[in-house]
């Protein structure tokens, strides 16, 4: 699945995404220019392992014509404000309109307030963001990639819905759908969904062998 | 081939700062060189440089820099239809507005320039990041159709550092040379920044264009290959073009690097074989079949700091001179991988080299590994 990350400069899109993939993070990143690209796979609970690729995109204005080209084809997007600076959750409502004016239409999006670890400078209350994430049918959660808190939960959760989003639809297009997409090495927006009964080598990462 | 002896300084660090001043001489003729009449020129540039700063309506921020200056904007008020809330086209208020907004985005990347430099960590005596802060404030100012973009901190960071070790104690001449550099540089390169101008001849999608154009002319084999994988230049080479290739090496190795870009007459047409050579560097790397689009991409994108840089170096010039050979393709059915073979031919000739391969093959078994295994039916 390919999910794309947005939302305003140094609100942490990058260090959110290295957080997830290599487990990292940095005080002193450097600001994102054009695009950055990541992937990792993970386990759902009825075993299935999902491949997400992840493009970080830049914060800033000059680079969203850049950037907008990635919201094609992907499946998922992650809108990322600042809990400690208004201005970047008051931005949200635009960001949802590049979406709607870039992307598919069924793309699942999710406004995720990051550095929630960063109590005593919160401006962006947690109701105020929930009201607005259901008024626009999109889910909520609040992560802090210094402290790691929620990270994983938010793009296991949004791949999760994708996932469910897409054997839906295949269950719907083919009654015998197998759910089996096979792997295309040169495509960046392919479906990669793999069944994990059968393959004993399958996820070194979760899965331990005795 | 080196052309000149400055493989040694490259390699020197501190040393290349000293050699780098050429950096300026090349780019901008800016000192030394030019004599009495260069002399005279470069205080009138200082001057118009503080004079730009002087213009500027105040902030909150203090125009020249992280420091608040006290700032009356009463003495605006005075005139008689101005108030804090104007949005008219000459108020004072309206544009001090402005300024602090444009003060606070610079200040966000400001922060974030260079961090792995102990030289800019410090702030005293001399505050460095203040400095910066002020000449990218003056330069937007000066130029609202462009004004900032984010990655411009890091070519001035670089400038500044080079202007700085030339004359350590004369910080305010600093400010006003890196100043002037830096317009000069973006005199040059700033359509690069300009969102209108990417997709025309001198934006930074052609210069993507032109590379793939040059990697193909290169090495017909690999370039199908990343074609065939999708791997578009513009989706690893943008930060690469749009910022000199700053960011992709050890910062020694960026000012060797830059010393060769601004002694190019052609400018930038060595960076392009610079930027072909990097991706060649990586050839048997992206050549393995079990490479894939992800791990070729990130590998472009974050370029791994242990290939040797001269080795890329040396590819580029051969690039330049038009003296390079794309290896033979080597057995299909051959037992041995390509990147084993490659390893061993680097081996006598740079150990550097041939560990770096080494190690790379490494990385590919371990990411088949983790990745999921295709299934035959």
């Amino acid at each position: 699945y390919t999910v794309v990350l947005i939302g305003d400069s140094a609100v942490g899109k990058s260090n959110l995404l290295s957080r997830f993939t290599r487990d990292e993070f940095s005080l002193e990143s450097k600001s994102t220019i054009g695009v950055e690209f990541a992937t990792r796979s993970i386990s759902t609970d009825d075993g299935k392992v999902l491949k997400a690729q992840i493009w970080d995109t830049a914060g800033q204005e000059r680079y969203r014509a850049i950037t907008s080209a990635y919201y094609r084809g992907a499946v998922g997007a992650l809108l990322v404000y600042d809990i400690s600076k208004y201005e970047t959750f008051s931005n949200v409502e635009r960001w949802l309109k590049e979406l709607r004016d870039h992307a598919e239409n069924h793309i699942e999006v999710m406004l995720v307030g990051n550095k929630s670890d960063l109590r005593h400078l919160r401006v962006v209350m947690t109701e105020d963001a929930e009201a607005f994430a259901q008024e626009n049918g999109i889910s909520f959660i609040e992560t802090s990639a210094l402290d790691a808190s929620n990270v994983e939960e938010a793009f296991s959760s949004i791949l999760t819905k994708i996932y469910e989003k897409v054997s839906r639809k295949s269950m719907n297009s083919d009654a015998a759908g197998s759910g089996k997409t096979k792997p295309m090495a040169n495509n960046a927006s392919k479906v990669i969904v793999v069944d994990n009964e059968n393959d004993d080598a399958a996820p070194a990462k979760k899965k331990k062998c005795c | 081939m080196y052309s000149t002896g400055t493989k040694a300084d490259a390699k020197a660090g501190a040393k290349a700062v000293g050699s780098s001043t050429g950096v300026k001489v090349e780019a901008f003729g800016l000192d030394a060189g030019a004599a009495a009449d260069g002399a005279g020129e470069t205080k009138k540039r200082r001057k118009k440089g503080r004079k730009g700063k002087r213009k500027l309506p105040p902030c909150p921020g203090g125009s020249s820099g992280l420091v608040a200056e006290p700032v009356s904007l009463l003495d605006a008020a005075e005139a008689v239809d101005d108030h804090p809330l104007s949005l008219a086209a000459g108020s004072k208020f309206k544009a001090a507005h402005e300024n602090s907004a444009m003060s606070t985005e610079i200040l966000k990347d400001i922060a974030r320039t260079c961090p792995e430099l102990a030289f800019f960590q410090a702030h005293e005596p001399v505050n460095h990041y203040a400095a910066l802060h002020a000449i990218l404030l003056v330069y937007a100012r000066l130029n609202p159709g462009i004004g900032y973009v984010q990655g411009m901190n890091e070519l001035v960071a670089l400038l500044y550092y080079v202007c700085f070790h030339e004359q350590p104690n004369q910080p305010r001449l600093v400010e006003s040379d890196t100043f002037f550099c830096f317009m000069a540089l973006m005199g040059e390169i700033r359509d690069n920044f300009c969102q209108s101008l990417d997709s025309t001849d001198s934006g930074v999608v052609s210069h993507c264009h032109a590379l793939h154009a040059a990697l193909a002319a290169a090495d017909p084999i690999l370039s199908q290959h990343l074609d065939d994988m999708g791997l578009n230049p513009q989706f690893y080479a943008f930060r690469w073009l749009t910022l000199l290739l700053s960011q992709e090496f050890d910062f020694p190795d960026v000012l060797r690097l830059w010393d060769s870009l601004f002694a190019d007459p052609l400018r930038f047409e060595f960076m392009e074989h610079f930027a072909s050579a990097m991706v060649l560097a990586l050839r048997p790397i992206l050549l393995e079949p079990a490479t894939d689009f992800a791990f070729a991409l990130q590998m472009l994108q974050n370029y791994p700091r242990d290939v040797p840089f001269a080795h890329v170096f040396a590819l580029a010039v051969q690039l330049r001179d038009g003296m390079y050979e794309p290896p033979a393709p080597s057995s299909p059915r051959g037992n041995t991988s390509l990147l084993a073979a490659a390893a061993d031919a680097a081996a006598s000739a740079s150990p550097a080299l041939a560990a770096f391969f080494t190690r790379a093959r490494d990385r590919i078994s371990s990411a088949v590994a983790s990745a999921i295994p295709e299934r035959d039916q």
